[in-house]
């Protein structure tokens, strides 16, 4: 009998053992920290053909594709008492893209004019930007605002006497890059999409303008850099 | 007497208590990101450990040219009983302008389900459809932005979560629970297409859970 006790309790002990490892919880969860960041980018390229009207013996000569690296080279030609257009009208359509807050800034660089007082000058050539739009759904303009001074089509300028009075002129651009604030945005132009999207870009026209007059004869020339920043 | 009573009676007892129901998920080795040139694995855990990756996409701006930032996590998985996997979304910090990264940027995914050897058995297994594809390879539209099939919006926020997949019966029948033989291997899949986002960072947590049932 004391035998029989024995085996039972071994058995018991045996049996008792093997199950403890299988009462140890497993592990049933784990964890999978995940982060990450999306930094600043601006884009400004071309936004497609641009053109030239009123001119006479003037002509773009140069330009880069839509989406591109803005390179355009616009030469208004004979803008004297020779050219019976009203007013000579270079446009020039912009794509804009940012995730941030962005300017569109202008600085007129490489200036070259007449000195004496009936020269043409920076002051007779208008400016201001026209058209702003959205491109597609992921483009936002809710916070976009043109300074007011340059929401003025330069084309349609008031005339009087021959001699137009623009709201902007060159002259009143900063010569040094990135130059004097054209339209400023407090969020993002792209709300999301390829930077290469035509969902989310931002589409706007500078227009430049010079009336015909008597303007002194000879030449001039500048050039006009156009800079994106953040904010 | 009295202790052939006791015996009898421990062995009466221990059979209801010997085969507990179980379920283990863990690390199932090396977790990788591809398409992040700033992005890291800053921390992970050994194959069959307990699983604490953190990784960091990096750059998932337009500045990111890759199509997709692709991370993979392995996992292993056993249960002796029928089990479901869960996945919820905690400590989610994203922007909230429109143009922000949110959670339905992130793509989720299981891949690669297979057995580790002779003792696993996926024969009652199933991948709910939605977590069936590769966000790896997701659709994109003509703007760049992908579809996903599911996305982290589609989790809970609350533990356990989501099941994003689940086994009626064992998926590890037999075989001590640190065998090779007796695991399930799958591949939990994020990604993130890099878009013009609004600038800012993000982040969450995944808490991974295998439950009964």
């Amino acid at each position: 009998m004391r035998h029989a006790i024995a085996s039972w309790k071994t058995i018991s002990l045996i049996a008792f053992l093997s199950a403890i490892p299988v009462l140890v919880r497993a592990q049933t969860t784990g964890t999978i920290g995940v982060s990450g960041s999306v930094g600043a980018v601006l884009k400004l390229t071309s936004g497609g053909a641009a053109t030239l009207a009123g001119n006479v013996g003037g002509g773009v000569t140069a330009q880069s594709a839509a989406d591109a690296a803005l390179a355009t080279v616009v030469n208004f030609g004979e803008v004297g008492p020779g050219n019976s257009s009203t007013y000579v009208c270079f446009n020039q359509p912009l794509f804009l893209r940012s995730n941030v807050g962005a300017s569109v800034k202008g600085a007129v660089t490489a200036a070259a004019f007449g000195a004496g007082a009936g020269d043409l000058q920076k002051s007779d050539i208008g400016i201001g930007l026209q058209g702003l739009a959205v491109s597609g759904p992921n483009a936002d303009i809710s916070t976009t605002t043109i300074v007011a001074a340059f929401t003025a089509d330069p084309c349609a300028a008031p005339v009087a006497g021959g001699v137009p009075t623009f709201s902007r002129t060159l002259n009143d651009l900063a010569t040094a890059i990135p130059g004097t604030t054209l339209m400023s945005a407090t969020g993002p132009w792209a709300l999301r999409g390829s930077f290469n999207s035509p969902s989310n870009r931002v589409l706007v026209s500078l227009r430049l303008a010079i009336v015909p007059q008597a303007f002194t004869a000879g030449t001039f020339s500048a050039t006009l850099t156009l800079t994106m920043t953040a904010p | 007497m009295r202790i052939e009573k006791l015996a009898l009676a421990l062995i009466t007892v221990i059979p209801s208590v010997a085969v507990a129901q179980n379920t283990k998920v863990t690390s199932g080795g090396t977790a990788v990101l591809s398409g992040a040139p700033t992005g890291v694995v800053t921390a992970q855990s050994g194959a069959d450990a307990t699983l604490s990756s953190v990784v960091n996409f990096g750059e998932v701006g337009p500045a990111n040219p890759s199509a997709f930032a692709c991370f993979t996590q392995p996992l292993f998985l056993r249960a002796n009983v029928a089990s479901s996997l869960r996945v919820a979304v905690t400590a989610a910090s994203f922007g909230a302008g429109p143009g922000a990264l949110k959670e339905s940027d992130i793509g989720i995914g299981l891949r690669n389900l297979a057995a580790g050897g002779p003792n696993a058995d996926l024969s009652t297994t199933t991948i709910v459809a939605s977590f069936a594809a590769d966000p790896c390879a997701a659709p994109k539209n003509a703007d760049g932005i992908p579809s996903y099939s599911a996305t982290l919006a589609s989790l809970s926020t609350a533990q356990p979560g989501t099941t994003v997949m689940q086994s009626t019966g064992a998926i590890s029948p037999r075989a001590s629970f640190n065998s090779n033989s007796n695991r399930v291997l799958l591949d939990l899949k994020l990604a993130i297409a890099p878009q013009a986002f609004t600038a800012g960072p993000f982040a969450a947590t995944l808490t991974i859970t295998l439950t009964n049932p």
